[in-house]
């Protein structure tokens, strides 16, 4: 079988052989690319030594501002990991049929990105040297605790919930490519594809999606409980769990589109991410964009309507005062541009979902600062008005370096494995639309006169 | 077991921050420069604060108000910490681990008074001026969150003192810097737990009042309003 | 299926490490974590304590310093010192950052590259002084007038030398640098009670408080003393707290403080005060029996030449009727009112008049009609009134003048001829026109003791420009700053902690104290004493110049002055707090020294206990009170009347008779459309008359009040701030006909309206690392207005614009 696999792809693979395409063939412009991210890493890396080197004395922060674009960048990270494992889990338990191409690429988000949710903590340590005194004197009291713990078994379920289904294509690759095979005959783990081996795998994908969506959940709901657990205005509210929640699928959806609409273009993925999945995962991001207005919206009226002075000097400061060109910048990148786009379905194209996504990113990001920073930058006590965060060179390469670093992880994925998971396209085509006709008849009156059913073939073994 | 407290009488208070100076080399802060002062890196673990008058000048009341770590009862802080390098001691101390302080900042974000401080870059005494640090209190890296300790240095000499003259610690033995220093004895310090101590008279006061006491927080500083 | 697994533990490691060694690799090696500083280095340091006069500033503070191996390390109050009680203030807790400073001098220089460049040669001690000695050779011989010395606020044993030294010398031109420290007889006593003595107030035991434009919180000569008057006058006795009203332009620390501010016009203090007295003298609230038996001048008069002249009573009833004062000052009549009233009431009542911090001193007629206040409800030299401290001299000079020294002595002075300073004994602000002017005789050499005056004068520039005309000038300075910077040598000042020391003080109850002072560290090698600089030049100079300065070292000026202390038989040294049990241990043993046997023992005592207190202080001794022409209080002072006569009546801006009563501003002043507001000037509380301006966290801390730190601002009032169109973000331009300065606006509303407010304290153009370029001086934007009894500098006359930029 190898032998063929040398020549051309199988002709079992023949449909589908453009998604092996980035795995055989790396031209000139992956190089360059590699290269171009290459550099920024290069200088997130020399930042950080300058930061290690000379403390955090090289960031703009400074008291009572403690903390700034690390902890931004850490929740909106963990919130663009909400991406894939919680939409691939969800979609794979309704039996979205259409999830079939996407999944992949969204989990992959989710692996890559919340690694720099944990590295911008990391960052934003003084004594970094001193990080694994976090286990030796670990107190579960501290919210950060519970992130440590739920983000670790985050981290390790959602890689296992990318992993196992990678496992029928890394046997694809082990079988087909003579590329790196030592690699894939360790992952493959033995794959054959017996029909045991797939009823296993399945049983395990469900039984992984479903524990994910919890865990999910929960580290998104911890990472705001950092905020929430203490008596600060604006972050002492009970609503910051789901509100958390829903920002960070709404970014996840929004970050999926995003990369969707690269791999489209990079690899000429048309036939796979189609416009279908792009009016989709837009009506989707326009749900999650009403209800991420809802919390915003409740939030903000709650406090108004309170009118506790504390919680108002943060209110106007955000409205009117010097964070109010993000706060409205936000509002406009987070809700009026998504809503105008994605409500008219002449606009709900690849292309207009993509500025839409990009546009809540933007947006998410911001308001991930404008949770983080104004909070801080007022605080009870009377304190000088002169000090306003600005973040310094350093932290904008972290953060360059950070989404740079992403990117170049994310490629080499896409050069390692297939990011359209070959084999459920395939199980796709040859199970699913039959199970799917017989669901939704299944869902019908029975017709009264017998009508000759479609003979089904079996394919493979 | 006694629980360590203080009153400010602001009253006597003249606001002329002597316990401010008198904090920061006692307990070796670092000097700081006009930068340090526009980013806030500055180190006043007793730090005066101006509030706005109430009503309208001339009649409206102003308070100046100096304000050291109120070393909670309930403390947010210590709550938050990560790694428990702060901690509330037996005697109510609010304490601070530097060795063992991973720099989060958690603490510093929590605290509703604003009163920890981080070391934002290496502390810097340009030469000589490293001579003259008190040798009873260990100098911070950088990295590290800080706070008023209460003098706790203080407080180990004092005892070891009477243990080494093998009696109980007398009343007044120990105090910390700004106290002493203060030269309108606007602030007594002392066991909050003793009913005649002098400090937990004044703490039960008519005049009493607890900086934010909304919050529940259990401040172990209190303050004397001005007036009757 | 299992070699994916094989990646055992050491591989693991090993990815691990070479992950980490990269990391490592990228990052150089960190700066040293920790200083070279061990505190576990030897489990028994050698430590000691010593007791010490405080250097910071003038007020005659107790310190115990403790000395770890021959290191200073930490400070305390003198627990048993009168004036601190163990007290600190915010200077004093800084001391050893002031001694280990980085940019203190320690090495005599010669300018280099002309003076005033800033350039800089070290030399050797005896160079220094052969330089100085030749030059102050040449000037003796020729005219010995011509030396002229700015005394900086050393009260102790460097004054007492140089005084010594110059009357030696053959010059009258002894010159106080800082002048408004209130550390000096004011005027307004010397022209009512006619006594060359300090006042105090005892604020403690008052039982209402009337406090003119005085900061006397932010800016006390004695701030721990006031601190603690303060605290006890508040809380002091039970069940019954006082009254305190503060009259001021602005709601500064000790307005915040008071129990009620009244924001007046700047420099209308005297006629507010005057119209309360009017309000005393029409409802007969004031105290009949000491005016009756103890003043003069209420009623009409009669001079000698028989002619009948105005009296107090008259004048007042006449020029200041509420109703106009309102007109004039800004203070509602109602309030006038009120305040008379509480103020005649609640006795003992005082009213504080007070100077401070080197931001221009009240007109000397303003502070005359604050004193007369005291004198109408009778709070004078009694208890919770106005305390005259006791005379008390220590080491004086007693010797014979040579013929050289006379004939200089009794020559003009160079700070102005006497008609233009009749009150007062120097008065530097006319020093730099003297100077300019080669007038009465021109300033050959010039001595900067510790003293920056380029800085803290309203005519600094003028002065630092006179400065580089004197043919010679030698500055002993601790630091670099714009005075020394004109000079051709500076010598460094050793820091008092390095020295023998003392210091004659006095409690605001009147006691008088001295503070003796001994190294709490032997001085570093090579360093010399202010008073070896001295004697060393006098020692050049020849025989009879070292005679005045018969003691071969400061320790031994301060044996004598305990010998002297010894030999007052009186007092004793510092012992515990209680002073009434103290006044009763010192009774009962016929008010001597009551612990020590004999001269060494006392002197132990003196030395170990850090001072010499007198606690003993008698109330209404008339006689040693008012020492007037009269023997009287003088509502209308006679020795002020004595003095316009014996000179020509030439330009005299006042009437015959107003001239020698509180003669206060009774016109408003007219409208200026070009400058429409008052600048108002204060100081900087923890900056006030500190010795180095070279501490980080003084600094730090100045601004504290309003939310600012190391600049200088300017405050406007909100409704200024409209009518300007300033916002609280903007920088705006100060114009004054003297200058401007561009400065940030903050918008404050502790001001009166049209009243803008610039701190006084950061500025220096040279000087150290932190404060060489540190905000601005406002000194330069004040137009020199001079006070027509001192010669001193009025900074409250000055009219400025703001100007958008």
């Amino acid at each position: 079988m190898s032998a063929s696999a040398k020549s051309s792809p199988p002709p079992l693979l023949a449909e589908d052989a453009i998604l092996l395409e980035p795995i055989l063939h790396t031209g000139p412009k992956f190089y360059v690319t590699a290269a171009a991210l290459l550099s920024i890493i290069a200088l997130g890396v020399y930042a950080y030594s300058v930061q290690y080197r000379d403390g955090l004395g090289v960031t703009g922060l400074g008291r009572p501002v403690y903390w700034g674009f690390y902890i931004t960048n850490f929740v909106f990270f963990i919130g663009i990991s909400h991406a894939g494992t919680l939409i691939s889990a969800i979609l794979r338990i309704l039996g979205a049929e259409w999830r079939r191409t996407i999944t992949r690429s969204a989990e992959v988000i989710t692996v890559m990105v919340i690694l720099f949710g944990v590295g911008s903590i990391l960052m934003d340590l003084g004594r970094p040297d001193r990080m694994l005194n976090v286990i030796k004197h670990g107190r579960l009291q501290s919210p950060l605790l519970w992130d440590v713990c739920s983000i670790t078994i985050y981290l390790t379920m959602s890689t296992t919930y990318l992993y196992l289904p990678l496992i029928p294509d890394i046997a694809i690759l082990r079988d087909h490519t003579n590329k790196r095979r030592w690699f894939y005959r360790a992952l493959a783990l033995g794959w054959t594809g017996t029909p045991r081996q797939h009823r296993v795998l399945e049983i395990l994908i469900s039984v992984m999606a479903i524990i994910v969506i919890p865990v999910a959940i929960s580290v998104h709901t911890v990472v705001s409980f950092v905020f929430a657990m203490t008596i600060q205005p604006m972050w002492h509210s009970a609503i910051f769990g789901p509100y958390f929640v829903v920002g960070a699928i709404f970014s996840g959806i929004a970050a999926l589109i995003c990369a969707m609409a690269l791999l489209r273009w990079v690899y000429g993925l048309g036939e796979y991410l189609k416009k279908v999945h792009f009016n989709n995962l837009g009506l989707l991001l326009l749900v999650m964009c009403f209800a991420w207005f809802y919390f915003t919206a409740s939030e903000f009226l709650t406090t108004f309507y309170g009118s506790e002075p504390t919680h108002m000097a943060i209110f106007w400061m955000k409205f009117t005062g010097p964070y109010a060109p993000h706060f409205w910048t936000m509002v406009v990148t987070c809700f009026v541009i998504p809503v105008t786009i994605l409500c008219n379905k002449r606009t709900r194209t690849v292309l207009g979902t993509v500025i839409a996504s990009v546009s809540v990113n933007i947006g998410m990001y911001l308001e991930r600062f404008i949770i983080v920073v104004p909070s801080l930058s007022q605080p009870r006590l009377p304190h000088s008005e002169d000090v306003v965060y600005s973040p310094t060179w350093v932290e904008w390469s972290l953060l360059a370096a950070c989404f740079a670093a992403f990117i170049l992880m994310y490629m080499i994925f896409t050069k390692l494995f297939p990011i359209v998971s070959i084999w459920e396209v395939q199980e796709g085509r040859e199970k699913s639309i039959a199970e799917v006709t017989e669901r939704v008849k299944s869902y019908l009156p029975e017709p009264q006169t017998p009508v000759a059913r479609p003979k089904i073939v079996e394919t493979t073994p | 077991m006694a629980k360590w407290g203080m009153t400010i009488d602001l009253d006597r208070c003249t606001a002329c921050q002597a316990c401010v100076t008198a904090c920061q080399v006692e307990n070796n802060l670092p000097p700081t420069g006009p930068e340090e002062a526009r980013q806030g890196r500055n180190f006043t673990w007793m730090e005066m604060i101006p509030f706005e008058g109430e009503g309208e000048r001339p009649k409206g009341i102003e308070r100046l108000l100096p304000r050291p770590c109120l070393h909670c009862d309930n403390p947010p802080c210590v709550k938050v910490c990560p790694v428990e390098a702060t901690f509330k001691n037996e005697e109510g101390i609010v304490g601070q681990i530097f060795s063992r302080c991973i720099g989060c900042r958690y603490c510093t974000t929590a605290c509703p008074y604003t009163a920890r401080y981080f070391n934002w870059n290496e502390p810097q005494w340009p030469s000589p001026m490293n001579r003259p640090l008190n040798p009873d209190v260990s100098v911070r890296t950088k990295g590290v969150v800080e706070k008023c300790t209460l003098c706790h240095h203080r407080l180990q000499n004092a005892r070891d003192q009477a243990r080494a003259e093998n009696r109980p610690l007398h009343d007044g033995e120990y105090t910390p810097a700004c106290v002493e220093s203060c030269p309108a004895g606007a602030m007594v310090f002392g066991d909050l737990s003793a009913p005649n101590s002098e400090v937990s008279k004044l703490a039960h006061s008519r005049r009493a009042y607890k900086l934010l006491e909304d919050l529940g927080t259990e401040p172990k500083v209190i303050y004397l309003r001005e007036g009757e | 299926m299992k070699d994916w697994l094989n990646l055992d533990r050491r591989d693991f490691l090993a990815a691990l490490g070479a992950t980490y060694g990269t990391a490592a690799c990228a990052i150089a090696a960190p700066r040293s974590w920790f200083l070279d500083y061990s505190t576990t280095e030897d489990s028994s340091p050698r430590e000691r304590f010593v007791n010490t006069l405080c250097p910071m500033c003038p007020g005659g503070c107790g310190l115990k310093i403790r000395v770890v191996h021959e290191c200073a390390v930490g400070v305390r109050g003198n627990k048993n010192h009168p004036i601190n009680r163990g007290g600190l203030c915010s200077r004093a807790s800084v001391v050893l950052q002031d001694l280990y400073n980085p940019d203190r001098l320690h090495r005599p220089m010669r300018s280099v590259g002309g003076r005033g460049s800033g350039k800089w040669e070290p030399i050797d001690w005896n160079t220094a002084t052969d330089i100085i000695a030749d030059k102050l050779r040449t000037v003796r011989e020729q005219s010995p007038q011509s030396l002229c010395t700015v005394l900086g606020r050393d009260r102790g044993l460097t004054r007492m030398a140089w005084q010594r030294f110059m009357r030696a010398f053959g010059s009258p031109n002894l010159i106080d640098a800082f002048p408004d420290d209130n550390l000096d007889v004011h005027p307004a006593v010397l022209a009512t009670q006619g006594i060359q003595q300090r006042l105090g107030y005892d604020i403690a035991n008052a039982s209402y408080i009337l406090s003119f434009s005085s900061g006397w919180l932010d800016a006390h000569w004695s701030s721990e003393q006031a601190a603690r008057a303060f605290a006890e006058f508040r809380r002091g006795r039970s069940g019954f707290r006082p009254k305190w009203v503060h009259i001021e332009p602005r709601h500064s620390l000790t307005g915040i403080k008071a129990d009620e501010w009244l924001p007046i016009r700047p420099g209308t203090e005297g006629t507010l005060a005057l119209g309360i007295a009017h309000v005393l003298i029409r409802e007969g609230l004031y105290d009949r029996e000491f005016v009756e038996q103890r003043s003069y001048g209420f009623e009409d008069w009669v001079d000698r030449q028989g002619v009948n002249r105005l009296g107090f009573r008259r004048m007042v009833l006449q020029d200041y009727a509420p109703v106009k004062v309102q007109e004039l000052t800004g203070v509602p009549e109602g309030d006038i009112f009120r305040i008379a009233r509480e103020f005649s009431v609640n006795r003992p009542a005082v009213a504080l008049g007070f100077d401070g911090g080197g931001c221009g001193s009240s007109a000397t007629y303003d502070r005359m009609a604050i004193h007369c206040l005291n004198a109408l409800v009778g709070s004078l030299d009694v208890t919770g009134g106005v305390t005259i401290f006791q005379e008390f001299s220590l080491l004086d000079d007693t010797h014979e003048l040579n013929s050289v020294a006379s004939r200089g002595l009794s020559s003009p002075r160079l700070d102005g001829p006497v008609d233009q300073r009749r009150l007062a004994t120097s008065a530097i602000d006319l020093l730099a026109d003297a100077i300019e002017h080669g007038q009465p005789y021109s300033t050959e050499a010039l001595f900067l003791i510790d003293a920056n005056p380029v800085f803290s004068l309203a005519e600094g520039k003028r002065l630092s420009a006179a400065l580089s005309s004197v043919t010679f000038v030698v500055a002993v300075s601790g630091y670099h700053d714009d005075s020394n910077r004109h000079a051709d040598l500076i010598l460094p000042l050793l820091h008092g902690l390095h020295r023998w020391d003392f210091n004659l003080g006095h409690t605001l109850t009147g006691h008088s104290v001295v503070t003796v002072s001994q190294p709490a560290m032997d001085p570093p090698s090579g360093s010399r004493p202010p008073y070896d600089i001295v004697r060393a030049l006098a020692g050049r100079l020849g025989e009879d110049m070292v005679s005045v300065l018969p003691w071969s070292t400061s320790k031994e000026v301060v044996d004598t002055v305990c010998r002297e202390l010894f030999d007052a038989s009186k007092g004793a040294a510092f012992g515990p707090a209680n002073e009434d049990s103290w006044a009763q241990l010192l009774e009962s043993r016929g008010w001597r020294a009551p612990f020590a046997n004999n001269y060494e023992e006392f002197k132990r005592d003196v030395l170990d206990g850090g001072g010499w207190t007198d606690p003993i202080y008698f109330h209404r001794e008339w006689d040693r009170v008012f020492r007037s022409p009269s023997g009287k209080f003088a509502f209308s002072s006679v020795y002020l009347d004595h003095s316009f006569k014996a000179l020509p009546e030439t330009n005299e801006v006042f009437d015959r008779d107003r001239r020698c009563l509180p003669n206060c501003r009774t016109q408003r002043r007219e409208r200026d459309k070009t400058y429409p507001l008052d600048l108002y000037v204060y100081s900087l509380p923890n900056l006030v008359a500190v010795s180095s301006p070279n501490l980080p966290w003084l600094n730090d801390i100045a601004g504290a009040y309003m939310f600012e730190k190391w600049r200088t601002w300017v405050e406007i009032h909100p409704q200024t701030a409209e009518r300007l169109e300033v916002g609280a973000h903007d920088s705006v331009e100060v114009c004054t006909p003297q200058s401007r300065l561009v400065l940030p606006v903050k918008i404050y509303s502790g001001l009166m309206p049209d009243v803008i407010a610039i701190p006084f304290g950061f500025g220096h153009k040279s000087g150290g690392r932190w404060c060489k370029g540190i905000g601005e001086n406002p000194a330069e934007l004040v137009t020199p207005h001079l006070d027509p009894l001192t010669g001193k500098s009025l900074w409250t006359a000055t009219r400025a614009a703001i100007r958008k930029i």
